[in-house]
């Protein structure tokens, strides 16, 4: 806590002394200086948890398993936003060049760069309360979808290599790449955790996304309301690629919704084991609405929307199994699409129950509304986990799990044309018209046609929007950003660094604070014109 | 008499003569840095330093010096047995020497002592080479031999000296690191060696176990191979201390008891899980036959098949007592089931030595292998639980037929939970797991630090209060509720 005001009271300082600066034409430095006397364990393949220095606690609002004495001090020192955060990526030449010759090849193959094929690297990783950790032979492979992931270099049309750019990646610590079953490199690699976590990802930030923090804003928002969401955080990125450093720039740390993660907020079932994950977005079978699918659309051997995606074969679900993958029926998902998709039930309230957290959907569908990120369920049914966490098969119920909020909060793609300010609370229309209507997503369609729910989703929005302790208050994301701008604008303003190198609230098209201030009235409007 | 006298004589001379060269052969033999082994042979009081071994307030360090050849051949070993069964067990004995010292101002020495690693799920290559050609090290269990003979002719004087040898009182010593099952590991390192020590204290007759730093030296190079548990070898040795030997100085037969050759459940299919194993292709029994190998008439078991005869018969209640050592069954159940060993004979089939006393007498079972004991390790219990919330007699242990047998007896029934209530009593307190967890934190933390060793370095507590709080708590209820209800 006294570590947090200090810095809080540093970055507030430094902002301060920073408009002063600017408004009289001089320039202050805010450079933070970084402790690197710390325990380091550079011998080691293995983090050990004797390094640890930290003595910040960064529990999740909504953990449900997770109690403060049992969060790794590494993993609460890269989720604490007061924190500085520090990666080095270290390649062989070899394996840079094997990395992007993979990425040609796929594309060649299936047309897009979304190879994930993983390479070795090693890890050095500071941050600001003086941790310091190397981890040798880690797994490395870009992230995106179609059209977001590149190629980390740029050529020109005839080939030549003109420089290197930012594409989102993910850090695989217990890759056992092709060492044999059973061998001592595979055993070591196989239990490996870095921040108590197997992989970790890394998003870059839109270089027209000043304001930097949105995603974490947003992912804030969703934990304020008390739901699960992944942590985030920020950090710098270099690349080393056999001792040629390239400043990769500012990158959101992503907590991965996988295996761990589930075990971390949902624990285990009574038997031992964990429910059935879904990662649900917009494939090559279209949009992952949840209406009730075919019997050969998830058939085990040749399935083309729901069940585990083959990237070497170039297929990807729209329901993709991440966990039980061997021994799932998928029969907690297809029954809850079933319940979902008949709403003329005549018990069609209480069999929803029964496959639904039903209370804690209708709150992250009131946080969602408010966020306004136009590539979610709600806009173009993309985006998002379901995990089936209680209960026997098949009556398991579902939790619904946001994902990927890089444009919301009056930044990114604008399909609404005013980032979504003027939505209707009940009929907003998609993002997409032209592909789905609202009556083509059942998990908010049929929910919201029953007034029990209507007045529970309802008094969520009021109570996020209230002036007097709402969570929906610009102030938390004005506080994220001045962290980050105080931790990380100096390093990004350097020379040479990609991607995003302005931190500034202002320069966005739309500015937060004109987001939040917009979106809190037209809401408000929108619940009083249904009730006046 | 004349003759006599000359035969006295003679004899005496050539007694002398044998000394005087071996001095003189240990002399001429002794290099710059090199101690004949003769002198680590008999120099040391042994039960004293198998005392200061043991002894858990006392720090102690091994370091293990490998020649770099040695080292390299160890290792190529490994790999090539590995290429050829998927295991790196391979017990090929290499030489090293072995410097021990511990906080009592003990230092010795001790030459050309084996080595080999050991176990089958614990069993690391000590060093790899990473994607970038880095010396990456690894903990791996292992044990010393001191009376290995290496190559030396039997006939020879090395033989003679490094056959009888003996350090600390033992043949030979087991060392083992706390691994992790699933990314779950023992902080609080202490749990191995703790349930040992209940066992004992509860009268099983069982091995002695303590802890400390491991030092690899190999060439020039000493890297810190982290805390490791001592644990002395179930072995010929061991069964001289613990048991009568009959007149002609004879033992009985001794088993160890794993699941590598299927479940070592005692069941009556046991005839081809027994036998002697033979390493070098890969034969691995479980019951495995560990002493008398060379005598034919063994190779009938006959002891162990009478054992397993009368553990499945219908005879079984009028019989038993004089196949197996019940008293000992019964503290070693009871306590076993307050240790919460998931993968010991009860719930598993799996880790125990069988001794047969001279030559068909009662058997005693030996637990050994407790890493998964006091709320710390693999799980069998489905519920994560760590088995604190397991019946008294639970369908769990269904597999393991002499448990089943032996509780379904009112008068063995009565003395388990007899034996249950005193060793929660006097014994099964958090409080002395406590006492022993600060002391080794205290005696060896800041040195895994500092001198960052492999392994774990921070010691933690983890859910030790809460095991040993819920386990004494549920079985006393349920005692209670058994006591109450008859």
């Amino acid at each position: 806590m006294t570590k947090r005001l200090f810095v809080l009271l540093l970055a507030v300082s430094a902002l301060f002394l920073s408009a002063c600066s600017l408004s009289t034409g001089l320039l202050t430095t805010t450079a933070i200086t970084l402790d690197t006397t710390a325990t380091t364990n550079p011998a080691s393949t293995t983090a050990t948890t004797g390094a640890a220095t930290s003595t910040t606690t960064n529990v999740p609002t909504t953990a449900t398993t997770v109690t403060e004495a049992e969060i790794d001090p590494f993993y609460a020192a890269l989720f604490d936003n007061y924190n500085y955060h520090k990666f080095v990526i270290s390649f062989s030449r070899a394996n840079f060049d094997k990395l992007i010759y993979d990425m040609q090849n796929y594309r060649d193959q299936w047309g897009t760069y979304r190879d994930n094929t993983i390479q070795e690297v090693d890890i050095y990783y500071e941050d600001g309360d003086g941790n310091i950790i190397t981890e040798y032979e880690v797994g490395f492979r870009t992230r995106g979808n179609i059209f977001s992931r590149v190629l980390p270099v740029v050529y020109d049309d005839e080939g030549h290599f003109l420089g290197y750019q930012q594409v989102s990646f993910q850090l695989e610590f217990n890759d056992t790449f092709d060492y044999p079953y059973n061998s001592t490199e595979y055993k070591a690699l196989k239990d490996r955790r870095m921040f108590d976590l197997e992989q970790l990802n890394f998003k870059y930030i839109r270089s027209n996304d000043t304001a930097a923090v949105t995603e974490i804003a947003a992912n804030e928002l969703y934990r304020a309301a008390g739901l699960i969401a992944p942590e985030t955080s920020l950090c710098v990125i270099y690349f080393d690629i056999d001792g040629e450093v390239i400043p990769y720039g500012l990158f959101t740390v992503v907590e991965p919704i996988d295996d761990v993660f589930v075990k971390r907020y949902f624990g285990r079932n009574q038997d031992g084991t964990i429910g059935d994950l879904y990662k649900c977005v917009w494939q090559s079978g279209g949009p992952a609405t949840l209406q009730t699918l075919q019997p050969s659309q998830y058939d085990r051997t040749y399935p083309d929307r729901l069940g585990v995606s083959d990237y070497t074969e170039g297929y990807r679900m729209d329901y993709q199994l991440k966990t039980n993958k061997a021994n799932s029926d998928f029969s907690a998902m297809l029954n809850f699409m079933d319940v979902l998709n008949d709403p003329g039930a005549i018990n069609f309230q209480s069999e929803l129950e029964k496959v639904l957290d039903v209370d804690s959907w209708l709150k992250a569908l009131a946080v969602a509304f408010l966020v306004g990120n136009p590539d979610d369920y709600r806009s173009d049914a993309n985006n998002y986990y379901l995990y089936f966490s209680e209960g026997n098969e098949p009556n398991q119920k579902a939790v619904y799990i946001t994902y990927d909020n890089d444009q919301c909060l009056g930044y990114g793609w604008n399909p609404y044309g005013d980032y979504g300010l003027g939505n209707d609370i009940y009929s907003m229309g998609t993002s997409q018209p032209w592909n789905m209507s609202e009556e083509d997503l059942p998990l908010v369609h049929n929910l919201l046609a029953i007034p029990a729910y209507q007045e529970i989703y309802e008094s969520y929005l009021l109570a996020f929007i209230d002036s007097d302790g709402g969570i929906f208050d610009y102030g938390s994301f004005e506080m994220e950003f001045i962290l980050a701008q105080y931790l990380y604008a100096d390093e990004i303003t350097a020379n040479g660094v990609l991607g995003l190198t302005t931190l500034d609230l202002e320069q966005r098209f739309m500015t937060a604070e004109d987001y939040y201030a917009a979106k809190i009235q037209m809401t408000r409007a929108s619940i009083n014109s249904y009730h006046n | 008499m004349t003759r006599l006298w000359l035969k006295r004589i003679v004899l005496l001379t050539v007694l002398f003569a044998a000394i005087g060269g071996l001095a003189v052969y240990n002399q001429y033999m002794q290099v710059e840095g090199y101690e004949s082994i003769t002198r680590l042979a008999n120099n040391r009081k042994q039960k004293s330093d198998s005392n200061r071994l043991f002894d858990n307030a006392n720090f102690k360090s091994f370091t293990i010096v490998f020649e770099e050849p040695v080292f390299a051949e160890l290792l190529t070993d490994m790999k090539a047995y590995f290429d050829l069964y998927g295991t790196y067990q391979d017990n090929t004995m290499h030489k090293v020497d072995v410097v021990y010292s511990d906080a009592a101002g003990t230092a010795f020495t001790i030459r050309e002592v084996g080595f080999r690693t050991k176990s089958n799920t614990s069993r690391n290559l000590p060093m790899t080479l990473d994607w970038r050609g880095r010396e990456i090290y690894h903990q791996t269990s292992f044990q010393l031999q001191f009376n290995a003979t290496f190559d030396y002719e039997n006939n020879s004087n090395e033989y003679a000296v490094l056959n009888k040898r003996e350090a600390f009182n033992l043949d030979q010593l087991n060392f083992e690191y706390c691994k992790s099952f699933s990314g779950e590991l023992d902080e609080a390192m202490v749990s191995e060696a703790f349930a040992y020590q209940l066992y004992r204290d509860a009268g099983v007759t069982i091995s002695h176990a303590s802890y400390g730093l491991v030092y690899f030296q190999i060439g020039e190079t000493v890297v810190g191979f982290g805390f490791y548990t001592f644990i002395e070898p179930i072995d010929q040795n061991f069964i001289s201390k613990h048991f009568d030997s009959d007149i002609t100085g004879e033992y009985g037969d001794l088993y160890k008891c794993t699941d590598v050759g299927g479940v070592a459940d005692l069941g009556p299919d046991f005839t081809a899980k027994a036998g002697v194993n033979q390493n070098a292709i890969n034969l691995r029994y479980s019951y495995q036959l560990k002493n008398n190998t060379r005598d034919g008439s063994r190779t009938t078991h006959e002891a162990l098949a009478t054992l397993i005869e009368v553990a499945n018969g219908d005879a079984f209640a009028r019989d038993i007592g004089d196949v197996l050592d019940i008293d000992q069954f019964v503290r070693y159940l009871a306590m076993g089931f307050l240790i919460g060993n998931t993968d010991d004979y009860r719930y598993n089939n799996n880790n125990y030595y069988l001794y047969f006393s001279v030559y068909d007498g009662p058997a005693t079972m030996i637990p050994f292998d407790l890493d998964s004991s006091l709320g710390t390790g693999k799980h069998q219990d489905p519920t994560y639980q760590y088995g604190v919330n397991y019946d008294l007699f639970a369908a769990t242990d269904d597999l393991a037929v002499l448990v089943g047998n032996v509780l379904a007896l009112p008068e063995y029934r009565a003395l388990y939970l007899s034996y249950l209530a005193s060793f929660i009593f006097d014994y099964f307190h958090f409080d002395r797991f406590e006492a022993d967890y600060l002391t080794a934190k205290a005696l060896y933390q800041d040195t895994l630090i500092a001198e960052n060793h492999l392994g774990n370095q921070v010691f933690d507590l983890r859910n030790a209060a809460w095991y040993f709080d819920t386990k004494a708590a549920v079985v006393t209820a349920k005692i209670s509720a058994l006591n109450s209800s008859e």
